[in-house]
């Protein structure tokens, strides 16, 4: 359990020379030499309680921050129930290695008094997905390093599930985008944002939509109308696997296209469409279970985004195609009957193309609409980079940049709808998708 | 279930043991190796009685020896038991004759067979009630060859058959009294060993049986007859068979028979004393006791009260002499010291590096990341595949942006309007000159370096795409012209 460390040796040589003199020579030496063997030794009992009072430390973590790009607070509270002072601990703080620590350490060396309590701060920039805080492990020592003990696990690990940001400016611009181009006017009476009309009042009408004015001035009672929204069903299908999760913190087309989502869930949310979404990682499928409709349909696209994990391990493009696969059975159990739009988000493909598209043709002949979203890699990738250095990088990287255009030029000659545009350019291009299906 | 092999003692606390016990042994002592003399039962010397015993008790397996008297004990139901003793050195006391009929008395038929030359065993005969008596006064007839009186008379003993056998007795006593003569010596002269006084006597009692009503008991006043020397002798036939038939009749030849051989009343005498009494003449021993001596004194020789101190002694000697004589010393201390501090680390247990915690590495995995490291790192180059890659970045550019390419005839006329007629001229021109010859369509013209040719036409085509409002160094670049 308790090992001693390479500094035993000569303390041991020391002491066991001053034994030998001490015995044969100096009597006065000899007890210097036991006393020093008995310091050794007191060491490895001075460890082991330390050790057994750091198995004992009580934990609790507390954490502030739940959205993307927000700094999230974590503080985990050390509390020494024993009596035996924890002198030397060091300490080594584990969290998700796709996080980045913005404030902390993530080693320390620790003091905790007996019956006392140590809190233990850092701060991390939060990223879309589900993530572990933790393990916190401990290595004790005694003061001069004698001794070393094994690690201990003080607390074991807690799950961050961090939601996308959704874009306000994204949101509105939607907005003003399908106003100024006339996209989500039906031009029928009904529930709507828009003044379409006014009539006389029937009895059941509400009484706020009374026109108060023209009750005044013609003493006439009418209600005001607006203008019939469209309502449509809306399925996304984002690949959260490790070909879309590298790229640039913060900025990989994955999390790109989870605040994408997540902007245009809460515009289709507020124009009252029916929105689900599906996932796939290297490992899960998580769903949204059932469409929904409004803030509830918002509230579920983002709490299922973020429970995507990240890996970086080895997964091959055959573990993506069945994960796609597992993906799209996910879909096809939420696709009501009606007419639908699909949006499947993924990166290029290379071998196991041929599969998603017979995978989207079959979803087509289930009365939906498909559209794959291929985000370019090499436009999310460019901002890691000075302005000095862009241009070489896009001739360097422009390989890569024609490799995506060739997979959306083979996918569309194939008969596979495409969105193949900037990172920018992709929320309008999608709305302008659906609101072309809506008429 | 995993087995782990392990010592059940440690070496250390064995050896240990082992040195502590060496040294309480020879703090202790040497064992005393006493040797029975007289004619115990236990003595194998020519003197002793042993033979006798084991020959009684191959007949009667329920035979014993005691070497204490309050050792002697008889089963309550026992029916035949026989108390023998053998010419007793020490005298029986009251209590102890006492004690012995106390416990004899348990048996139903107790019975004593005493061999005595002197009056040792009165008190014994007295306590069992028995009239027989020996008086001490020895036997010795005129050995006419010699001249001189010799102790060694010939016994007539009676058996109970009516057969009369002829013994030799050595040092036999006059016995008085006794219900019945069993043995006597005819003509003989007896000598008080005290005052020196003869007396002739005829059909002198060497050998009485007597029964007490309780009690029967057989007295002989002789033990020689039982010694080990008598029955390893070559007459041990007939000796052995007269002291058997008086065995048999006194246990009625029930092998049931409890025998007790009394060993409580011979003196032990040190061996290592013997042997060197027998050497200085003062006791006669047989070649065969000899070795058996000095087989005992071996045991004495390899007590560690014997050679420990000596050996310890001449240890120490030799330590203090290499850890105080320099340069000796010196050597002597780093070695122990090494021995000594290896020992400790062992104990001590298993070492570790004592090596930091590892921490987390916090990954970020670009996709293009080998590219990103070269640029930010300056180890790259620009070469031929990236000039073809320039010139379709911006062919494809201008397509989107001006509805022509590069290799158009209208594309002059169209850049012209952006960047005036001679700058448009030069760039398509060197544009188009280059990537023919980067193509490998054209020889011409040289290229020394196309690290430098590239950079240069980047700034260049980042003028035109300025002019035109797009840019090569922005966040949106030529991967934002739209393939939908």
């Amino acid at each position: 359990m308790i090992k001693a460390t390479q500094r035993v040796v000569p303390v041991v040589l020391l002491s066991a020379t001053l034994i030998i003199v001490g015995t044969v020579l100096e009597p006065s030496l000899l007890l210097l030499g036991l006393a020093l063997f008995l310091f050794v030794a007191s060491m490895k009992g001075l460890t082991t309680l330390e050790y057994m009072a750091a198995s004992r430390i009580a934990t609790n973590w507390r954490v502030k921050g739940s959205v993307e790009g927000e700094e999230i607070i974590v503080e985990l509270d050390l509390v020494n129930n024993s009596w035996v002072p924890i002198v030397f601990a060091e300490a080594s703080f584990n969290y998700s290695p796709f996080l980045r620590l913005v404030q902390g350490s993530r080693a320390a060396l620790i003091a905790l008094p007996p019956k006392g309590r140590v809190i233990y701060r850092a701060v991390l920039r939060a990223r879309t997905g589900r993530h572990l805080i933790g393990p916190v492990k401990f290595v004790i020592r005694d003061p001069f390093g004698l001794y070393r003990s094994p690690e201990v696990v003080v607390s074991h690990p807690i799950i961050l599930d961090i939601r996308p940001r959704t874009s306000e400016v994204v949101v509105r611009r939607l907005f003003a985008y399908t106003r100024s181009t006339g996209l989500t006017k039906a031009r029928d009476a009904g529930l709507g944002v828009e003044f379409y009309d006014t009539r006389d009042y029937r009895p059941g009408d509400e009484i706020r939509w009374i026109d108060w004015k023209k009750l005044a001035s013609m003493n006439r009672l009418v209600v005001k109308e607006f203008e019939r929204e469209t309502f449509q069903t809306v399925l996304f299908l984002v690949d959260a696997t490790p070909y879309t999760t590298q790229g640039p913190y913060g900025n990989t087309p994955f999390e790109h296209m989870a605040r994408v989502v997540a902007s245009i869930s809460r515009y289709l949310g507020k124009r009252g469409d029916l929105v689900g979404l599906v996932v796939f990682d290297h490992r899960k499928v998580i769903s949204t279970g059932k469409l929904y409709r409004g803030s509830r349909a918002f509230y579920e696209v983002l709490k299922t985004l973020s429970m995507v994990e990240y890996s970086s391990e080895g997964f091959t493009e055959s573990n993506r195609a069945e994960m796609l696969v597992k993906a799209f059975g996910e879909i096809i159990k939420m696709l009501p009957r009606e007419r639908n739009a699909v949006f499947l988000f993924t990166s290029s493909w290379s071998e196991e193309s041929q599969l998603l598209v017979k995978l989207v043709k079959k979803l087509s002949a289930l009365n939906s609409t498909v559209y794959v979203v291929v985000p370019i890699i090499t436009a999310y990738e460019v901002k890691e980079l000075p302005t000095w250095a862009r241009a070489v990088y896009r001739v360097k990287a422009y390989d890569r940049l024609k490799k995506d255009i060739e997979f959306a030029t083979r996918l569309r000659k194939l008969g596979v709808k495409v969105v193949s545009v900037g990172p920018e350019h992709i929320p309008q291009a999608i709305v302008a998708v659906l609101e072309t299906l809506a008429h | 279930m995993i087995f782990k092999k392990g010592l059940l003692i440690p070496s250390f606390v064995f050896w240990s043991l082992l040195f502590i016990a060496l040294i309480a042994m020879a703090e202790e002592g040497a064992p005393f190796i006493g040797v029975p003399v007289g004619a115990s039962p236990l003595s194998l010397w020519s003197t002793g009685t042993h033979d006798f015993y084991n020959y009684i008790s191959s007949k009667y397996p329920h035979t014993m020896i005691v070497t204490r008297l309050d050792e002697l004990e008889f089963p309550k139901n026992a029916k035949h038991c026989l108390f023998i003793t053998i010419s007793p050195e020490l005298p029986y006391t009251a209590e102890e004759s006492a004690l012995i009929v106390e416990r004899l008395a348990r048996c139903e038929r107790p019975a004593l067979l005493i061999a005595d030359e002197f009056n040792t065993s009165n008190t014994l005969l007295a306590a069992i009630g028995s009239s027989a008596r020996i008086t001490g006064l020895q036997l010795f007839v005129n050995d006419e060859n010699l001249g001189l009186p010799s102790p060694f008379v010939a016994a007539t003993f009676v058996l109970p058959s009516g057969e009369d056998l002829l013994l030799i007795l050595d040092r036999a006593s006059y016995i008085e009294g006794g219900a019945q003569v069993i043995g006597y010596v005819d003509h003989a002269i007896a000598i008080d060993t005290l005052n020196g006084n003869t007396i002739p006597v005829r059909k002198a009692p060497v050998a009485v049986y007597e029964s007490t009503g309780h009690f029967k008991a057989v007295i002989i006043s002789d033990g020689s007859i039982f010694l080990n020397q008598v029955l390893r002798s070559n007459l041990s036939n007939i000796y052995l068979k007269t002291l058997a038939i008086y065995i048999d009749e006194l246990c009625e030849k029930s092998r049931d028979c409890r025998i007790v051989f009394d060993s409580s009343k011979y003196v032990t005498v040190d061996a290592e004393n013997l042997l060197q009494s027998a050497s200085s003449g003062q006791h006669t021993l047989a070649p065969e006791d000899l070795l058996l001596l000095a087989l005992l004194y071996t045991i004495k020789l390899i007590h560690p009260s014997t050679w420990f101190v000596h050996v310890m002694k001449v240890v120490g000697d030799y330590t203090l002499k290499a850890f105080t004589a320099p340069p000796l010393s010196y050597v002597s201390i780093v070695i122990t010291t090494v021995l000594l501090s290896n020992l400790v680390l062992q104990r001590v247990g298993l070492r570790t590096r004592d090596d930091k915690m590892d921490e987390v590495r916090e990954v970020e995995h670009l996709v293009t990341g080998d590219i990103i490291n070269a640029i930010t790192k300056g180890k790259y180059r620009l070469e031929r595949k990236d000039f073809i890659s320039l010139y379709e970045i911006v062919d494809n550019t201008l397509n989107y942006a001006l509805g022509c390419s590069l290799s158009d005839p209208g594309v002059l006329n169209i850049l012209a309007r952006y960047i005036g007629e001679e700058p448009a001229r030069r760039y398509v021109r060197n544009m188009t000159r280059l990537y023919m010859k980067a193509t490998g369509r054209s020889r011409l013209p040289l290229v020394i370096s196309w690290s430098r040719v590239v950079k240069k036409h980047i700034e260049e085509s980042e003028k035109i795409f300025n002019s035109i409002g797009l840019t090569l160094l922005g966040d949106k670049g030529p991967e934002y012209v739209p393939t939908v």
